[in-house]
C-alpha cells in the first residue's frame, strides 16, 4: 500500500461517514455541518488525484458559498432547534432496487468492465508506472492545470462560460428583485 | 518544497538559509520519501510553532500598544515591562476549567474551535517566507488561501450556533453577512495582482516584484495609483475578514457580550485568539506578498533608488527630531556628539539591512502591517451594521471593480 492509498482511504472515510451523517442525522444543523466535512473530503480527494484548481474551487463554491448559505437558511428559520426530521425508511425495496440500477447504470456509463480488468480511470498507478506511462506518453503529465483548465474555458469552451455567467446573473437579479421591499 | 534558484540574480538574496532549504530537501529525498517527508514535517511544526510565538507576543504587543495610545501603562508587573506577560497567559488558559454549557450541542460546541484553528493555521502552508522556505509552493496559492478561508467562517459559525446562546447566534449571523459580503472586494483586489502577474502563485507574485530598484518594483509604488487604490481596499476588507476592530460586529461586546465566543472557556477559548491573531497575520503576509514585495529586501544602500531616497530621507527627519527632542528635554550638551551618535546608528542601521535575511525581511513588513492594524483597532470606533454593509457594497465593490477594469486595459495596452 503506498503513500496515496492511505490519503485516499482516509478521506473516503471521511467524505461517505458525513454523508450518512448527512443522511440520516435527525437535525437539520447537524446534517448542514456535517455536510461541511463531506464537501472537504470530495475536495481532498480532487487534490489528491493532483487536480488542485478543482479542489479549491470546490471549496470556495461548495462550502464558501452553497454551504453558508444553507447555514444561513437554517439560522434564519424560525424554531428550527424544534424541529424533527422524519427520517423513516419508506419505500425501501424499490429505492434500494432504482439505486443499485442508476448506479450500475453511471458505472457503466462511465466505462467500467470495457475490459476485462479494470477501467483505466478506476487503475491506481504505482509511482514507477507513472513515471514509465509518462515517458510513453500514455498518460499527459499533470501540469498547471489551472494554466490549461482557464486556456480552454476561454478559447474553446467559451460560449458556455459565457452562456453560464450569463444565467448566474440572470438567476441574481431575479433573486434580488423577488426579495425587495416595494419602495415607492 | 520547491526550490527557486534561477530566479534569485542578486547575491545578497542568497542567504543561508535559503541555500539550506534548498539543497538540504533534495538531499534528503535521495534518503527516500520517508526521510523527505519527515523533514517537510518538522518544517511545518516549526511555522506552527513560530505562528504560536508570534500570537503570544502579538497579545503582549496589543496591550502595550493599546495602553500607550490610551496613555496608560498596560502590564508591568511580570518581568520588565510585562515581558514575561506573554509567557504567563498561555498557562492561565490551560489551567482553566473547559467548561460546557448544559444546552450547547456538545459534538459540535466541543469541535469548532478545531475547525477554526485548522483552517487559519492550513493557509501557511503557502505563503513564500524565503525564495526557498515555503511548505508548499502550489500553482493555485492565492485561490488557495481564499478557499480557506471558507473553513474559518463554518466554523465560527458553528461555534455561534452550537452555544445555543442568544448572543452567540446574532454573532454567527452577522459573521456570515460581514465575511459573505467582504470575500468580494478582498477577491477583486487580489485578481488585480494575479491579472498583472499571470498566475496565482504567492511565490511567483514575489518574484515579480523582484527588482533591483528595490522598492519601485513592489506592485504598490509600480502604476502608482491603481495598486495603491487595490491594497486600500484588500487592507479594509481584509481587516473586515478578520473580525478586527473597527470591524468587529461579531463579537461586539457592548450589544453582543463576546459573541460566538460568549460560552467558551480555557484553552478552547484562547484556540478563537489564537486563530484570530493567526489570520491577522494572514492578511499582513497576504498584503505583504501582493503589494509590498514579500521577501524581497530593501535596496537603501544602492544609492539613487526610491529605497536610498526613502530610507535615508526619513532617517534624517527622525535625527533631526531625535536631537530637537533631545536638546528641548534634556540639558543641551553634547550635542554634537550625539550627531555622530545617531549617524553611526543610521549607517549601522543601513549595513545591518544588507545581510538580513529575506525570512526577516517578510516577517518585517508583516508585522508592520500588523502594527497598523492595531494602530486602527485603539484608535477608530466600531460602525453601525448597516453602515459596514454600505461600506462593502457601495463604495469598496464599486471602487474594486473600476479598479479591475483599469487593470484590464492597462493589461491589454501596457504588456
Amino acid at each position: 500500500m503506498e503513500a496515496i492509498d492511505l490519503i485516499f482511504w482516509i478521506l473516503a472515510l471521511v467524505t461517505c461517514g458525513s454523508a450518512v451523517v448527512v443522511a440520516l442525522s435527525p437535525k437539520l444543523i447537524h446534517s448542514v455541518f456535517a455536510l461541511f466535512f463531506a464537501l472537504l473530503g470530495v475536495a481532498g480527494l480532487y487534490a489528491a488525484l493532483g487536480a488542485d484548481f478543482l479542489a479549491a474551487a470546490q471549496v470556495i463554491v461548495y462550502i464558501g458559498g452553497i454551504l453558508v448559505l444553507l447555514i444561513f437558511g437554517v439560522m434564519l428559520t424560525n424554531r428550527i432547534g424544534q424541529s424533527h426530521l422524519p427520517n423513516e425508511l419508506t419505500h425501501g425495496v424499490s429505492g434500494s432496487i432504482l439505486a443499485a440500477l442508476v448506479l450500475v447504470a453511471v458505472l457503466r456509463f462511465a466505462g467500467a468492465w470495457r475490459d476485462s480488468g479494470d477501467p483505466a480511470w478506476a487503475r491506481t498507478y504505482r509511482s514507477d508506472e507513472v513515471s514509465q506511462l509518462a515517458k510513453t506518453e500514455r498518460i499527459p503529465a499533470v501540469k498547471n492545470t489551472t494554466m490549461t483548465l482557464g486556456v480552454h474555458l476561454l478559447t474553446t469552451y467559451v460560449v458556455p462560460f459565457e452562456v453560464a455567467s450569463v444565467v448566474l446573473l440572470v438567476a441574481m437579479i431575479g433573486a434580488a428583485s423577488i426579495a425587495r421591499k416595494e419602495v415607492d | 518544497m520547491q526550490p527557486v534558484t534561477a530566479s534569485v540574480g542578486a547575491p545578497d538574496l542568497k542567504d543561508r538559509l535559503d541555500v539550506l532549504l534548498t539543497y538540504l530537501p533534495s538531499f534528503l529525498s535521495s534518503h527516500g520519501e520517508i526521510v523527505s517527508a519527515v523533514f517537510l514535517l518538522i518544517v511545518a511544526l516549526a511555522v506552527l510553532l513560530g505562528v504560536s510565538v508570534y500570537v503570544c507576543l502579538a497579545v503582549w504587543l496589543e496591550r502595550k500598544i493599546s495602553a500607550d495610545m490610551q496613555d496608560r501603562l498596560g502590564p508591568m508587573r511580570v518581568g520588565w515591562h510585562g515581558v514575561v506577560q506573554m509567557l504567563v497567559d498561555p498557562v492561565k488558559l490551560a489551567l482553566k476549567e473547559d467548561l460546557c454549557p448544559g444546552a450547547a450541542d456538545r459534538p459540535f460546541f466541543m469541535l469548532a474551535p478545531f475547525v477554526v484553528l485548522a483552517a487559519s493555521f492550513a493557509t501557511f502552508a503557502v505563503m513564500p517566507f524565503s525564495a526557498a522556505f515555503i511548505l508548499a509552493d502550489l500553482d493555485i496559492g492565492v485561490l488557495y488561501v481564499a478557499s480557506v478561508g471558507a473553513g474559518v467562517l463554518v466554523g465560527l459559525v458553528m461555534a455561534g450556533w452550537a452555544s445555543n446562546n442568544k448572543w452567540a447566534l446574532f454573532s454567527a449571523i452577522r459573521t456570515i453577512a460581514m465575511l459573505v459580503s467582504y470575500e468580494i472586494p478582498v477577491g477583486l483586489s487580489i485578481v488585480t495582482v494575479v491579472m498583472m502577474v499571470g498566475s496565482l502563485s504567492t511565490q511567483k507574485i514575489v518574484l515579480a516584484q523582484l527588482s533591483d530598484a528595490g522598492m519601485a518594483g513592489w506592485h504598490l509604488f509600480r502604476f502608482p495609483p491603481v495598486f495603491m487604490v487595490s491594497f486600500l481596499v484588500f487592507f479594509i476588507a481584509g481587516l473586515a475578514e478578520v473580525n478586527r476592530t473597527p470591524f468587529d460586529l461579531a463579537e461586539a461586546d457592548s450589544e453582543l457580550v463576546a459573541g460566538f465566543h460568549t460560552e467558551y472557556s480555557g484553552m478552547r477559548w484562547s484556540f478563537f485568539f489564537l486563530a484570530e491573531y493567526a489570520d491577522m497575520l494572514i492578511v499582513s503576509m497576504l498584503g505583504t506578498v501582493l503589494y509590498l514585495g514579500g521577501w524581497a529586501p530593501l535596496t537603501v544602500t544602492r544609492p539613487l533608488t526610491i529605497d536610498f531616497w526613502v530610507f535615508w530621507g526619513m532617517a534624517a527627519l527622525l535625527a533631526w527630531y531625535l536631537h530637537w527632542l533631545w536638546t528641548r528635554i534634556y540639558l543641551p550638551r553634547g550635542e554634537y556628539g550625539l550627531i555622530v551618535v545617531q549617524t553611526a546608528i543610521l549607517i549601522a542601521i543601513a549595513l545591518a539591512l544588507l545581510v538580513v535575511p529575506s525570512l526577516a525581511w517578510f516577517l518585517i513588513k508583516s508585522l508592520a502591517l500588523i502594527f497598523v492594524m492595531m494602530w486602527l483597532r485603539w484608535t477608530l470606533p466600531r460602525p453601525r451594521i448597516d453602515q459596514l454593509m454600505y461600506l462593502c457594497w457601495k463604495v469598496l465593490i464599486p471602487v474594486a471593480f473600476v479598479n479591475l477594469f483599469v487593470v484590464g486595459v492597462m493589461r491589454l495596452y501596457w504588456r
